[in-house]
């Protein structure tokens, strides 16, 4: 991947940055508790839909009460090992009962080489959308960034625990091309850190959608479109805007992109 | 009890009543699910089971078309979205969630959108051991908005000869339109088997059985109550238990 024009900015680096220091930050304080994934105790996939009547435990959800992010890097310091990691309580039995929903927040970063940005966005997205966990239904709607859980009563008296889901989570995206490494980090039960990280996962987001913007409308006349203050502060999305457009117009016949409805 | 059922037929003729009841039955069995579907914009099934949906499918037609416009998306993330809020849409009660499909669409086409909820539908109804469909009178819309497959077209006529021609119609558009197991035609209101015989054999249609007059669906409509919480004893519960038996 090419480097940016400015400080070397990957699309991700700067919210990546903050959030690489918020969870050292807790690590030092010892509320974020990190450990290598274990690739022998992962949870069995398989689509489920849990039913109220069935839910044990249900977690994010609506509103500000849930954070689901993903991020990724070509730097090793911001995700510099396999790690899962739980802020709060992990899942047990002995929560049932606990007040629902539970604000719930899961961040996975994945440290690795990616030649297309938007492929890696598709590829990595799709493996954490496709880790469809027995006995839990977990729904993300990406563009609030939400995320929201039912946790059945099997699951739980089964030993279901984020930390095996978070195992399932880093083996299956250790499995993509070019992933060195991945942390899948949750807060459970935390709002004001969900509120503290909202920030940072908003500028991720808007990344991400002048990443989409560019992608799927192939629209390059950047003083009408309402993404032009993101690309210019992130310069990898300018060398991306470049590339398409130059892949654009030698598929136009050097005519600029948009041209070709005029005549 | 296992597949996807559309109950389909004229108006009047008791498809509401007959889906509920299906319903009621099935929330009767331990360790199984059922989806029960209001395809009919007119809402009735809400009443008839005492289950508000959140939010109807056309409702989240309206959102996911807001919300694309509002921000970039790509296929993968919209379909996401989709399954998100179809989730949240559902009503339930004990086994059995409820999904309302609203009002048709008013304007524009967003295709893309329509298959999507299309699809996010049959992937939810995957999950259920038993689908039941309130369809209204056709079936083009079951097939273009709900599921493109079902199991049994269950063809619902009174013992009028309007009724008995609608459903020999709606399985003639469903032979063109729509994939589906086995289409059987149930009479109801009739009060035996050689009755319903005797009104089957003026048509085409393979007779699966019939339901009698029962005045404690009436009651229960006349009074807003659940049919989930009709007795025992109501003749036609009785005598759908006994066909499914069959």
């Amino acid at each position: 991947m090419a480097r940016g024009l400015r400080g070397d900015l990957g699309l991700f680096d700067e919210p990546l940055s903050e959030i690489a220091a918020w969870r050292d930050r807790r690590v030092r304080e010892g509320r974020l508790r990190l450990s290598s994934p274990d690739p022998t105790a992962l949870w069995p996939l398989e689509p489920s839909l849990v039913l109220r009547e069935d839910t044990a435990l249900e977690l994010g959800s609506t509103g500000r009460s849930s954070l689901s992010l993903l991020l990724w890097t070509e730097r090793e310091d911001l995700v510099p090992s396999d790690a899962v990691g739980i802020e709060g309580v992990d899942l047990s039995p002995e929560l049932e009962g606990t007040p629902s929903p539970i604000p719930f927040g899961q961040l996975v970063l994945v440290q690795g080489s990616f030649p297309d940005e938007y492929d890696a966005y598709r590829d990595l997205r799709d493996v954490v959308y496709d880790t469809r966990a027995r006995g839990i239904s977990m729904r993300v709607w990406p563009d609030r960034m939400q995320l929201w859980s039912r946790v059945s009563r099997r699951a739980l008296q089964e030993g279901f625990t984020l930390a095996a889901y978070g195992n399932t989570i880093a083996s299956r995206l250790l499995e993509e091309k070019g992933v060195r490494s991945v942390q899948v980090l949750f807060i459970v039960g935390e709002q004001e850190e969900l509120d503290l990280l909202r920030p940072a996962a908003e500028k991720a987001r808007d990344v991400v959608d002048a990443l989409i913007k560019m992608y799927e409308e192939m629209n390059f006349d950047c003083e009408s479109c309402e993404y032009v203050e993101v690309c210019d502060e992130v310069a990898e999305l300018r060398l991306i805007r470049d590339r398409l457009k130059g892949e654009r117009q030698s598929e136009t016949g050097g005519r600029p992109p948009g041209w070709e409805g005029s005549g | 009890m296992r597949g996807v059922i559309a109950v389909c037929g004229k108006g009047g003729v008791g498809k509401t009543s007959i889906s509920a009841l299906l319903c009621r039955l099935l929330s009767e069995e331990d360790g199984v699910r059922g989806l029960a579907v209001d395809a009919d914009p007119s809402g009735g099934l809400s009443l008839s089971l005492g289950i508000s949906p959140r939010r109807t499918v056309n409702d989240l037609r309206k959102e996911v078309i807001s919300a694309a416009r509002e921000r970039p998306t790509d296929a993968r993330d919209l379909a996401a979205s989709i399954d998100y809020r179809l989730l949240e849409a559902l009503g339930e009660r004990g086994n059995l969630a409820f999904l309302a499909v609203g009002r048709p669409e008013e304007e524009g086409c967003y295709c893309q959108v329509n298959t999507f909820l299309r699809e996010a539908i049959e992937t939810l109804a995957g999950q259920f051991d038993l689908v039941v469909i309130d369809a209204e009178a056709g079936v083009e819309q079951v097939n273009r908005r709900v599921i493109r497959r079902v199991d049994l077209l269950l063809l619902v006529s009174d013992p009028t000869a309007k009724g008995l021609r609608v459903a020999e119609a709606i399985k003639g558009v469903a032979d063109e339109a729509m994939l589906y197991g086995r289409a059987a035609l149930l009479i109801n209101r009739v009060s035996d088997l050689k009755a319903a015989e005797r009104l089957a054999a003026g048509t085409s249609l393979e007779l699966i059985g019939f339901l009698p007059e029962d005045p404690a669906i009436r009651d229960f409509d006349a009074r807003g109550r659940s049919l989930l919480e009709l007795p025992e004893d109501s003749p036609a519960l009785r005598a759908l238990r006994g066909l499914i038996g069959q």
